[in-house]
């Protein structure tokens, strides 16, 4: 049973049973013990048992007023001790002391054992006295009286809520409450005027105002005690009549804290902005002020929209100003920090004090003031340093920090434009730089790394940023034509070149992967292709090779991003090798080969090349001594006879042997090119210091001229100096003459005659780019024919754009004009003979 | 349709537009199913000053295959020659090589053509353009006569 | 001084033996490409040629010959076709 029902229960018997006032008071200490109890933040020393009068009859006849009865049978029978206890448990300080009714509880069964009671109705009814109310209600007055003064209550508090409890009983509520609203305006009138004379004490204003509050939440509490009969009746039952301390909130706000009650509320107002203000440039504020005085803001009716409004405007003010002079004074990392601090206090600021509905207003004002505002500002001053940062991780730091701000006020896109930019300045910087070629690749792949990494870390790998390098890489490194796509494939030669031993398979492979996407950005992909040939015909013709799983892997790779045909030569290249490599074995278990090895004693070895797969070479004559044309005569006969309907042509160009060479000082092994080693057997059996002519080298070898030039260069000029060039001097001449140097002498057995033809020549450079415009050239007009024939007739604008879609490489118009121009010539096409812009497909 | 096929067509096209043999032009090839090229009698010949046109029809498996090859519109007179077009000629039919194209058949035609000494329609012509199917290739032919 | 060439690694590249720029009689294809079945040329893609001399990317003639119209004969001369032998791609 709720002490609630507990207590109509115990109303309705009362009444019922008899109207005996005093009676009534008895039990209704019991409830007012029970609901404190309940309320459990009060405990009274009065206990109902101290009630003025007694009803012996009553309770004894009755006995099932729970409080008598509990009396009664606690002291008739200690049987019932444990029923007692039981309701102990439940108000543990309801303890029966046994006092006058409690004897005459006892006495009454012992004197008159026998005795009838009978119960009898009034007479008359029971009337109040005429002054009842006026008695009752000025012994609560004083109560309350007191309690605003701080005095001492003069009455118990039990007598009180009874004196109230009463008041409502007899329907005396409303005037009660109307009494009670009186009381507190008139204390809170007095209130007020003490606060005025406080109204310009800025310092202490605020103070005074919360101990004004904090005394009237204090005193109103214990008011509501006392009247909380009248709360859980009257008011609860009566529509339009508020509690009473939510009527002493409104008394609250009207006499002190409303506009119309003069600058109280504006001044304290003001009073906590400015502190808040203090709080944010660096003062230590009273916190606790600060919270209780816009809590009772909170519990005015008054914190939204009056103080929020204000406090949002002041706050949109102060970081206003602050913004934008902190962002010229101060390094953009060093704002952003600023501002993150700011969110950081902002949000402190919330939970120390604020209604936690303010957050997301504050914060936007924030974001607009010190954000938003400043976006580009921002961005055009700081974002390239911060690029540029040499200290990495504070730089993605810092990066990270911009992009969660800016997140904040949706300016990512802003951060994207900047951001693709700067990838393609920089990126552009890299790609035209004629100084630098030698690093461009690993320019790139550093600067392809770090996006990357400030993309994975900085941006929150947000989509749109890792696209956004994708597209400025693209923009970029195809602003140069061909040349990024030559040093791409040069740099992947580079890596899959012998004497990269510093590189593991896992390291290589990553590289390759990291080429492998700045190759997915170039357009001109057929010129990377040319080189790639080229540079992979060196690699598996001369042995330097560093491994041919890094080659094939790097094949699967360029399969997997170009498709099948785009590879399908480079991997007929390998399969020439490997056909090869078989075909010498079989070579070398043949008869005809047998001649070779016993007699002519030189372990020949032959790539036999497919030619449509390899680089077309031009051809580089070349008189042999007889003992090599025997050998290579021997090794062409068997060829031709296990390949019938075949010619044999060789590439004296990308020869190379082994000699055993005996000089004064000893022997030596000399690993030399083809030409190397056929002019060096024109040195053969010479007298000690004998000279023969460049022009004697020239007829006997058959070697043109650049070519021999090289030869002899590298020979007598390089590093290692087999042969003296008389006279002295970097260049070969026609006129110079050679001779073999007698003191010849290095530290190794064997050694690499450097040959200068084997690197590569400016000549095989535009070589190269040429045959691939001219590959171009074709593809173009293939692809113009091929869009006239389906459309028939289509303006030359037209026809140019559409022929750029279709087209893998980046075509220059100019080109375009001049193929279109050739196609008509050849009556491909023609003129419109009205619109001489318009062409039509011939058929 | 295999690669052969188009390929072969489209280089026999090209070839045709860049290097055109006298008299002879191609009108329409929009499509590798059929062709029409007009074909102009030789000045000095029984067909001065006329021109014929010329279908070709080319099935998949051409050039493995001869193409069926028939004048429309204007039929020349000659004595190989039917009414309806089709032509009695040997490389046409069994004697058909793949190393032959479109540029080769006209070019035996038009000497057909040129070689002819009367313009008369072949003997039996009403009776075969009663019987004939529509396609050449489905009639026997036998050719004895090559001295026209 | 005296140097003697002791090891030799040369290079060659074959085509086939055919005047240059030779186109197959079939497909039209220059013998240096590959038929257009084919992806690629060389040794995946051989020549054929006849008693009669005449010479054809083998599939081209394969195919030809497989035709009932060909009745066996060499496209160019309708001879009898016979393979030359002495040029046949040599299986190792």
């Amino acid at each position: 049973m709720s002490s609630r029902s507990r207590q109509n229960t115990i109303n309705r018997i009362n009444t019922n049973a008899n109207n005996n006032n005093n009676n009534n008071e008895e039990e209704r200490g019991g409830a007012i013990k029970r609901t404190r109890l309940d309320n459990a933040n009060y405990t009274s020393t009065h206990t109902f048992s101290s009630s003025s009068s007694s009803s012996t009859a009553v309770a004894a006849a009755t006995a099932s007023s729970s409080s008598s009865y509990d009396n009664f049978i606690g002291k008739t029978s200690k049987k019932y001790d444990l029923v007692n206890h039981g309701k102990d448990l439940i108000f543990p300080s309801h303890k029966p002391i046994p006092d006058r009714p409690n004897d005459a509880v006892r006495q009454g069964p012992q004197k008159q054992p026998i005795k009838k009671l009978v119960i009898k109705g009034l007479k008359d009814k029971p009337k109040l006295p005429d002054n009842y109310e006026e008695v009752t209600w000025s012994k609560l007055q004083a109560a309350v009286q007191a309690i605003f003064n701080y005095q001492r209550i003069g009455t118990s508090l039990e007598e009180l809520y009874k004196a109230c409890e009463n008041l409502c009983l007899h329907k005396m509520a409303p005037s009660l409450y109307k009494r009670l609203a009186g009381e507190i305006e008139e204390h809170l009138k007095v209130e007020k005027t003490k606060l005025e004379n406080n109204l310009n004490e800025n310092d202490t204003l605020l103070i005074v105002v919360n101990k004004c509050w904090q005394a009237h939440c204090e005193q109103m509490g214990l008011i509501r005690s006392i009247f909380l009969y009248l709360d859980r009746t009257y008011v609860l039952q009566t529509s339009g009549v508020i509690s009473i301390w939510d009527k002493g909130l409104e008394i609250f706000q009207k006499q002190i804290m409303s506009s119309s009650a003069g600058d109280i509320k504006k001044k304290t107002m003001n009073g906590l902005i400015t502190l808040i203000r203090l709080e944010r440039n660096g003062d230590s504020v009273d916190r606790r002020l600060l919270h209780s005085l816009i809590h009772m803001f909170i519990d005015l009716g008054i914190y939204c929209p009056s103080f929020e409004n204000l406090f949002l405007m002041e706050t949109r003010s102060y970081y206003h100003h602050e913004g934008i002079s902190l962002v010229s004074e101060i390094t953009v990392p060093r704002y952003l920090k600023h501002v993150k601090k700011r969110l950081r206090e902002e949000s402190d600021r919330v939970s120390n004090y604020l209604d936690w509905k303010t957050k997301n207003p504050l914060t936007k004002v924030v974001d607009d003031e010190l954000i938003k505002r400043h976006v580009d500002t921002l961005l055009e001053k700081g974002f390239n340093d911060m690029m540029e940062d040499q200290h990495a991780d504070e730089h993605i730091q810092e990066l990270g920090r911009l992009y969660d701000l800016l997140a904040r006020v949706n300016s990512l896109d802003r951060l994207r434009l900047y951001f693709g930019n700067y990838i393609k300045k920089t990126g552009s910087n890299i790609v035209n730089n004629v100084n630098q070629e030698s690093t461009m690749v690993e320019d790139l792949l550093a600067l392809k790394k770090k996006m990357d990494s400030i993309v994975a870390i900085s941006f929150d790998r947000n989509y749109n940023f890792a696209h956004a390098v994708k597209e400025s890489f693209e923009v970029f490194i195809n602003q140069r034509q061909n040349k990024p796509a030559e040093l791409i494939a040069k740099y992947v030669d580079l890596k899959l070149k012998l004497g990269n031993k510093r590189m593991d398979d896992l390291e290589i492979e990553k590289t390759l992967d990291e080429v492998l996407v700045l190759f997915r950005y170039i357009q001109g992909k057929d010129i990377f292709e040319a080189f790639y040939k080229r540079d992979l015909a060196k690699r598996l013709l001369l042995n330097k090779s560093a491994s041919f799983d890094y080659e094939r892997s790097m094949l699967s790779k360029l399969r997997k991003e170009c498709g099948p045909g785009f590879t399908s030569k480079l991997e007929g290249m390998f399969k020439d090798i490997d056909l090869s490599r078989d075909f010498m074995n079989s070579f070398y278990h043949s008869r005809i080969s047998e001649n070779l090895r016993t007699n002519i004693k030189i372990d020949l070895y032959v790539n036999v090349l497919t030619q449509g797969f390899w680089p077309t070479y031009s051809p580089a004559p070349l008189i042999l001594p007889p003992v090599m044309a025997e050998c290579q005569e021997i090794f062409k006969e068997f060829y031709l006879s296990k390949h019938g309907g075949r010619n044999l042509k060789w590439q004296n160009s990308l020869g190379h042997c082994l000699l055993a060479a005996e000089f004064p000082k000893g022997n030596k092994e000399l690993v030399v090119s083809l030409f190397q080693a056929v002019v060096l057997l024109q040195f053969n059996d010479l007298k000690l210091k004998e000279r023969i002519s460049y022009e004697h080298i020239k007829e006997h070898t058959g070697i043109e001229k650049k070519e021999l030039d090289r030869t002899l260069q590298s020979l007598a000029c390089g590093k290692v100096r087999v042969l003296k060039k008389h006279p002295k001097g970097r260049d070969v001449s026609p006129t110079d003459s050679f001779s073999v140097d007698e003191m010849f002498d290095v530290k190794f057995f064997r050694i690499k005659v450097n040959a200068i033809q084997m690197k590569e020549t400016l000549e095989e450079n535009q070589e190269t780019n040429e045959r691939v415009f001219l590959d171009r050239q074709y593809q173009v007009d293939a692809a113009l024919v091929r869009i006239m024939k389906m459309r028939k007739k289509l303006s030359h604008n037209e026809l140019v754009s559409e022929l750029l879609s279709q087209l893998k490489f980046k075509a220059q118009v100019s080109d375009i004009k001049k193929r279109i121009e050739s196609l008509i010539e050849r009556e491909y096409l023609e003129r419109d003979s009205e619109d001489p812009s318009i062409l039509k497909y011939l058929a | 349709m295999s690669a052969l096929f188009t390929k072969r067509l489209s280089k026999e096209l090209v070839d045709l537009k860049i290097n055109p043999p006298v008299g002879i032009e191609v009108t329409e090839a929009d499509t590798f199913k059929s062709w029409k090229l007009t074909l102009d009698g030789v000045d000095g010949t029984l067909y001065a000053g006329e021109r014929f046109t010329l279908e070709f029809r080319f099935s998949p498996n051409y050039p493995m295959e001869s193409p069926e090859v028939v004048f429309t519109g204007n039929i020349p007179i000659h004595p190989h020659i039917y009414s309806n077009g089709h032509i009695c000629l040997n490389v046409l039919y069994n004697q058909w090589s793949p190393v032959l194209s479109v540029r080769s058949v006209c070019l035996s035609i038009q000497s057909m053509l040129s070689s002819c000494t009367c313009k008369e329609p072949p003997p039996d012509n009403n009776h075969y353009v009663k019987t004939a199917k529509a396609s050449p290739k489905q009639t026997q032919w036998s050719f004895h006569d090559d001295s026209v | 001084m005296r140097v003697k060439v002791k090891r030799w690694h040369g290079v060659a590249v074959w085509r086939w033996d055919v005047p240059n720029e030779e186109v197959c009689g079939i497909c039209r294809v220059p013998f240096d490409g590959c038929c257009p079945t084919c992806k690629t040329p060389g040794d995946d893609c051989s020549l054929i040629w006849g008693e009669c001399t005449h010479v054809f990317h083998m599939h081209c003639l394969l195919r030809w010959l497989q035709t009932e119209g060909s009745r066996g004969q060499c496209p160019m001369d309708r001879r009898t076709w016979g393979i030359n032998f002495t040029k046949l791609f040599f299986l190792l």
